[in-house]
């Protein structure tokens, strides 16, 4: 992450994380982003075909913003294979599924496990059951998820993309939990790049970058 | 050059008649949702091709002759009647006259002259395929059928032909090949072929073709090829363009991040819709080369608001998946690919070296010898290969 400061009085930080959302195919991904960032839905979204990405900031207090830096994956089977590219070095990822579509709960899962054994061991996972506006259709019992996320140390959130419900909070919720301890991190430092990761230190990557260049000159 | 106007656009189809509120919907003339960000009525629109803008990279004796569209479709007809597609392939004359765009009367059978699509069409199997039981993969196929093409007038109404006919496409597809099943992106490829007016039968023998011709390895489940493509891609870039390639070297961002979408669905995600069917009369010439050509290309279209405007990957990605179409018209897309030069013998050497060290399951593939290098300075992989090797 990357923290950049305002100037002058009741300047706000502003803390950069990357964010991954993953989850079965058609559970909301897009929509639950597309919600988030543009405040819009659409019933039929174009599959994602690869991966998307968007930037959104939230307010955390007075003087603390998050911006959020979003790789929104493609959720069928076989664009598994990128996955690895786009949760490497993210600070946080949004598991969905929907809550109709018992099997996308259960592909949630896999990718909660994955998340754990794969990446950085300090991310934020946060397990969203979407499409809560189809209560009638309901396949995961709320009490379900939550009992699971409980015991994998995840945050939980029902949301709806379609009518909105939740899907700030839901966001908010994740800024909160990041670590936002400006003295830790300001000392860490680092570039917005995206695979998102934290290098030793400013000077450390820019003398590195500058001498390779060096010796390409030539 | 006459200006026929396509029939999507003017005589819109019991689809968009269907739909309640079609009346206030606008389609751009070739069947999409004009936005407001679409320029619903471009003057060129309206035109059967835009020849005069391809003028500029022809001799001026030539490019007379070619300037008629009568000539030009007397000699595709010739092609199509009298000759073998790799004669064509290899044919200066074809290299010319694929630049003013294949008359739209001939498209369709000139792109399924060149896939070879008449080596593998079996009258009835397409009909028996359909017969077949449902598959697992059936769940995956429907619920991308209503997020294709949903800003397409010929797509965009559940249950509508065009929605049924991309379905039965589709799962006759996951049938016919079961090694390859179905794949996001394939969905894309068939919306094109219906949008060309083909029938669904036609369609699916088209994109049987053109998978086994042109793309075998890419919608097969590991997703070989486009990460090979991507990791060559990578390498072209450097050669290429080399101070947007250390921009975007210097923020991580790798082609697969960007480029996967323009591989899996050909552009068709990527560029306006001129430029889409430019590119494919190109791709079934000259095959797969062009993906990196196109693809350099776009970059090259892009490169100076990328290096000027885009400081951090923040601005860089947002711009680099959404590039305004009207960096890309055909014009300055195909002037860019005028000034991109590939052979075929170096993308050989490049796609062995990096499938030289094995390829990995899943993730992104790395040039195994440059992997030490790239750990002594993060810059180092784009330095050229010969010195990676040589130091």
């Amino acid at each position: 992450m990357s923290i950049s400061r305002g100037s002058g009085a009741g300047a706000t930080k502003t803390f950069n994380f990357k964010l991954v959302l993953l989850g079965e195919s058609a559970v909301g991904k897009s929509s639950l982003v597309v919600r988030f960032v543009k405040d819009q839905f659409d019933d039929y979204r174009e599959s994602t075909i690869g991966a998307a990405f968007f930037t959104q900031v939230v307010p955390v207090d007075d003087q603390t913003t998050v911006k959020f830096e979003i790789w929104d994956t493609a959720g069928q089977e076989r664009y598994k294979s990128l996955a690895p590219m786009y949760y490497r070095n993210a600070q946080c990822a949004v598991v969905v599924f929907d809550i109709t579509q018992e099997a996308s709960f259960e592909k949630a899962k896999t990718w909660v496990k994955e998340l754990q054994r794969q990446a950085d061991p300090d991310i934020v996972i946060a397990l969203v059951g979407n499409k809560n506006d189809l209560t009638s259709r309901r396949a995961v019992p709320a009490e379900e998820a939550q009992a699971y996320a409980d015991e994998a140390g995840l945050l939980f959130q029902e949301t709806s993309a379609k009518t909105g419900a939740n899907v700030g909070d839901l966001f908010k919720a994740i800024a909160k939990k990041m670590p936002l301890d400006s003295q830790k991190h300001s000392q860490k430092g680092g570039r917005t790049s995206a695979s998102g990761a934290s290098r030793p230190s400013v000077d450390l990557s820019n003398g590195g970058a500058s001498n390779a260049a060096g010796n390409c000159a030539c | 050059m006459t200006s026929v106007p396509a029939p999507v656009a003017d005589q819109p189809g019991p689809t968009a008649a269907a739909t309640p509120n079609a009346t206030q919907l606008r389609f751009d003339h070739y069947g999409f949702l004009a936005t407001e960000y679409t320029p619903a009525a471009h003057p060129q629109d309206g035109r059967d091709d835009d020849s005069d803008t391809f003028s500029v990279f022809l001799s001026p004796g030539f490019s007379k002759k070619l300037h008629s569209e009568e000539f030009r479709v007397r000699k595709w007809t010739e092609y199509l009647n009298r000759k073998a597609p790799k004669a064509v392939r290899t044919s200066k004359t074809a290299r010319k006259l694929v630049t003013y765009g294949i008359p739209t009367q001939l498209r369709t059978r000139v792109w399924r002259f060149f896939a070879e699509e008449s080596l593998i069409r079996t009258p009835g199997a397409f009909q028996e395929l359909q017969t077949r039981d449902r598959i697992p993969i059936y769940d995956v196929i429907e619920r991308d059928i209503p997020r294709c093409y949903p800003d397409h007038q010929m797509f965009l109404e559940e249950g509508s032909a065009g929605q049924q006919h991309l379905d039965t496409v589709l799962k006759a597809y996951a049938h016919y090949n079961p090694e390859v099943g179905y794949c996001q992106g394939m969905g894309r490829l068939v919306g094109v072929y219906l949008m060309q007016h083909m029938s669904p039968e036609d369609s699916f023998w088209l994109l049987a073709a053109t998978i086994r011709s042109y793309l075998p390895t890419y919608y097969v489940p590991t997703l070989t090829q486009v990460r090979i493509d991507s990791a060559v891609f990578d390498r072209l870039l450097f050669e290429h363009n080399r101070k947007l390639a250390d921009h975007l070297a210097t923020h991580d961002i790798t082609p697969l991040m960007y480029a996967t979408s323009w591989f899996m669905t050909l552009f068709t995600m990527a560029l306006p819709w001129a430029s889409v069917l430019r590119v494919w009369d190109w791709f079934y010439l000259k095959g797969t080369k062009i993906l990196f050509r196109i693809g350099l290309a776009i970059l090259d279209c892009a490169a100076d608001h990328l290096l000027a405007h885009c400081p951090t990957s923040s601005e860089i990605l947002p711009f680099l998946l959404h590039i305004p179409h009207d960096l890309l018209a055909p014009e300055p897309l195909f002037a860019a690919a005028n000034r991109v030069h590939i052979t075929t013998g170096h993308l050989e050497k490049l796609t062995h070296q990096v499938t030289a060290h094995g390829i990995p399951d899943r993730g992104e593939i790395e040039l195994g010898s440059v992997r030490s290098a790239k750990e002594k300075g993060r810059r180092a992989r784009f330095r050229p290969l010969r010195k990676v090797f040589h130091s």
